[in-house]
């Protein structure tokens, strides 16, 4: 268990003030007690009261909070989506030639470089030389492209690498050599044969990763000081905010919960295999 | 955080999120820059010397050396709403911060005073004990008058009223035009945008879109010194730097074992290592108290009983980059000079101050801010039973001589009692200062009257916006 409690500051509180602001909370009960409390709150859709904004409740500051990291997680999955997946399959198209290297090199680079350094990258250029975009804020959309680049880029690497792989193994099948040897033209081939097939990986990763990149794009928020979820994860356990800290791991869990059975039905739409499972 | 296209608008790189809206229970550096803007207290601070000024009180005087004060309010005060503000909205504010239920961090400051309106516009104020620096404290947000019940959009008594407020991105006050000073106000709209990072502060600085930001990162201070030297000049703070040992427990429980790990410590170079401004501190109470003769460290103990000393300590401190590098430095002087190897200990912050608080440490990192500019609000936390004590430490010596300056009409008596109870503290060595804070302030040379001062505070109504500096 964390040490230390939500009132516990350098100057320490006159201890009448501490006992008072303890029962407010409820903090004087027992953790039976407080524990059915919290169970009680959460069949009626409450979290209580936050313990560091006073009087402010969590369920507020969650729904200011869910519509921020929503507009970045996915500004920030469509870019990853829109520029992974064609590459992908072009750099299997493309097997070992110079496209297939360069774009190689690319998503290592990408996914080697921590996001901080790659925000760090994007602010010097963008906002200090070429004087095009803020280097932090929200509020309009020139404040969205740089964080949405920065998180998006990383996970288009990644999305890059699962469609190439799936791509190469959907080009040397079967089914593709035999489109091709009754003649159907290139294009048809990868729309037909390859496109589907290299969904299917990319469908199970989103489920997850959709709920990872909503709620832990914590060094994006702090970066670009933006209000999203992410830093209310970290800051409300730092801040023993218990209320807190609950409302978003039980957001977070219903995200994942969420995301992952709508990845899975996708994918048994997308793989006969899955539904033949059944 | 949002940023404003609208004209003059200053904007502020607040720091952390304002967590409290309420002046009575706001404590954050942060929230505290806000509670400046939106609520008035019966004095203001003047901008560079922090001396108490009228505010919404005309005139304050005090008797028997600050036992009892009278103060006499400006006609026609309103509320933010236009509603006459009166001694007994006064009254109410202070009766609010006196109640323990409120659970307002500076209850103490009331919890014996006896106040009355004698009259509309009169309210008289006394204490058991002289307290001659209450005209100043009430330039605090502790001390300002809020309505009574509170909520944060209820009408304000300060230059400035809450226009909107969402959670971590920002907070806008604008000009409350039935502010006494209305006419001095210049800026109509203030935004205190949420930046967490220092660095991201700075970037945004440095583009033009916060005029004023608190802190800097420590690595780019030399730049900034050099580059900047217009917007960013470290000053004086009133606050210490210092570690506590634990004396209740050994090896530490001996006065003569404190005395020569202070001794060791080579102050001059720590400041020199750690930069920024930041100056060698030599007493427990940082200079600038006009009339307070500073105590100094006594010279290092004669005879060094080298059996005494254990071969390895531990140092307890709390997770931040300056923080790690005065550990590195001590760790560092403490072997050279007296052979002992220091096993650095790092804690996030609140399981940090749970093990100071429960005595489980030997020698732990600490840091004082003083709340008003008075020896006493650094050297009464070292009474015995006082709950920032934390060292253990009890003296009944100490004890009475704060009593007795407590109880002194004369400041000149106060003064040197406190003196001497310092030098006590410093004999007795319970703590060991290192340094003297500095600001990190970055102002924008188009923020007219600005004055950096010795407690960080900002008179937000006394600034003028420049678009050409």
């Amino acid at each position: 268990m964390a040490r230390g409690g939500p009132f516990d500051q350098e100057r320490e509180l006159p201890t009448e003030v501490l006992k008072q602001l303890r029962a407010q909370y409820h903090l004087d009960e027992s953790i039976l007690q407080q524990y059915y409390r919290s169970l009680e709150n959460l069949f009626h859709g409450e979290f209580g009261p936050s313990f560091a904004y006073r009087g402010v409740s969590v369920s507020d500051i969650l729904a200011d909070a869910l519509p921020i990291s929503l507009a970045l997680g996915f500004g920030a999955l469509l870019l990853a989506l829109l520029l992974g997946l064609p590459t992908g399959i072009l750099s299997a198209w493309k097997k070992n030639t110079k496209t297939d290297a360069s774009l190689r090199t690319l998503s290592s680079l990408l996914l080697a470089l921590p996001n901080f350094v790659l925000a760090g990258l994007a602010i010097s250029l963008f906002s200090f030389t070429l004087e095009w975009l803020p280097p932090a804020g929200s509020g309009g959309i020139r404040h969205q492209i740089l964080p949405t680049l920065c998180l998006g880029l990383p996970f288009a690497a990644q999305i890059f690498r699962l469609a190439r792989n799936e791509a190469l193994s959907a080009l040397q099948s079967a089914p593709t050599r035999t489109a091709r040897a009754k003649g159907l033209p290139e294009a048809k081939v990868l729309q037909r044969h390859v496109f589907p097939r290299t969904l299917v990986p990319i469908v199970a990763f989103l489920g997850p990763a959709t709920a990872g990149i909503l709620t832990g794009s914590l060094v994006i928020e702090q970066v670009f000081a933006l209000p999203g979820l992410g830093s209310h994860f970290v800051q409300s356990a730092l801040n023993r905010d218990y209320t807190l800290s609950l409302g978003i791991t039980v957001l977070y869990t219903a995200l994942l919960g969420t995301l992952t059975f709508f990845a899975d039905v996708l994918l048994a739409r997308l793989d006969p295999r899955i539904q033949s499972l059944r | 955080m949002s940023c404003t296209e609208e004209p003059s608008a200053l904007r502020i790189a607040n720091g952390d999120d304002v967590a409290i809206l309420d002046p009575l229970l706001a404590t954050g550096s942060g929230d505290l820059r806000v509670m400046q803007a939106l609520h008035a207290g019966l004095t203001r601070f003047h901008p560079a010397t922090l001396q108490p000024e009228p505010g919404l009180a005309t005139s304050f005087t005090s008797h028997q050396g600050g036992r009892r004060w009278t103060f006499h309010l400006r006609p026609d005060l309103k509320w933010s709403d236009g509603t006459a503000l009166t001694s007994a909205d006064v009254l109410q504010s202070w009766k609010r911060l006196q109640n323990p239920s409120t659970g307002a961090p500076f209850q103490s400051w009331l919890a014996d005073a006896v106040f009355t309106a004698t009259s509309p516009d009169t309210l008289e104020v006394s204490f058991p004990f002289p307290h001659p620096q209450f005209a100043a404290m009430c330039s605090s947000p502790a001390l300002s008058v809020a309505p009574v019940p509170f909520t944060p959009d209820a009408p304000t008594s300060g230059p400035y009223q809450l226009e909107s407020r969402k959670i971590r991105d920002s907070v806008r006050v604008k000009k409350n035009a039935h502010y006494w000073n209305a006419l001095e106000v210049q800026i109509p709209r203030i935004d205190f945008l949420t930046v967490e990072s220092q660095f991201t502060a700075l970037n945004l600085f440095l583009s033009g879109e916060v005029h004023y930001t608190p802190n800097v990162p420590a690595l780019a201070i030399p730049k900034l010194l050099e580059k900047f030297a217009d917007a960013f000049q470290p000053s004086p703070q009133f606050g210490t730097y210092f570690i506590r040992f634990n004396t209740k427990k050994s090896p530490f429980h001996d006065p003569l074992l404190r005395q020569q790990f202070s001794a060791a410590i080579q102050r001059n170079l720590l400041a020199e290592s750690v930069g920024a401004g930041r100056m060698p501190a030599w007493s427990f109470v940082p200079p600038g108290i006009p009339g307070y003769p500073s105590a100094s460290l006594p010279s290092p103990p004669q005879k060094v009983i080298d059996k005494k000393i254990p071969t390895h300590v531990e140092y307890l401190y709390n997770s931040s980059e300056l923080n790690r590098d005065i550990a590195e430095v001590l760790q560092h002087q403490w072997q050279t000079n007296l052979g002992v190897s220091t096993r650095l200990v790092n804690q996030e912050w609140k399981t940090f101050l749970y093990a100071q608080r429960q005595g489980d440490y030997q020698i732990s990192r600490s840091s004082w801010i003083g709340d008003y500019l008075d020896p006493m609000t650094f050297l009464e936390i070292f009474q015995s039973h006082h709950p920032n004590n934390r060292t253990g430490w009890a003296s009944a010596e100490y004890d009475g001589l704060i009593q007795e300056a407590r109880q002194a009409t004369q400041q000149d008596r106060r003064f040197q009692l406190l003196h001497e109870a310092e030098t006590l503290l410093l004999r007795e060595a319970p703590i060991a200062p290192l340094l003297f804070e500095t600001s990190q302030e970055l102002v924008s040379p188009k923020l007219k009257g600005f004055h950096r001062n010795l407690r960080g505070v900002v008179d937000w109504s006394r600034l003028t916006l420049q678009e050409e500096p």
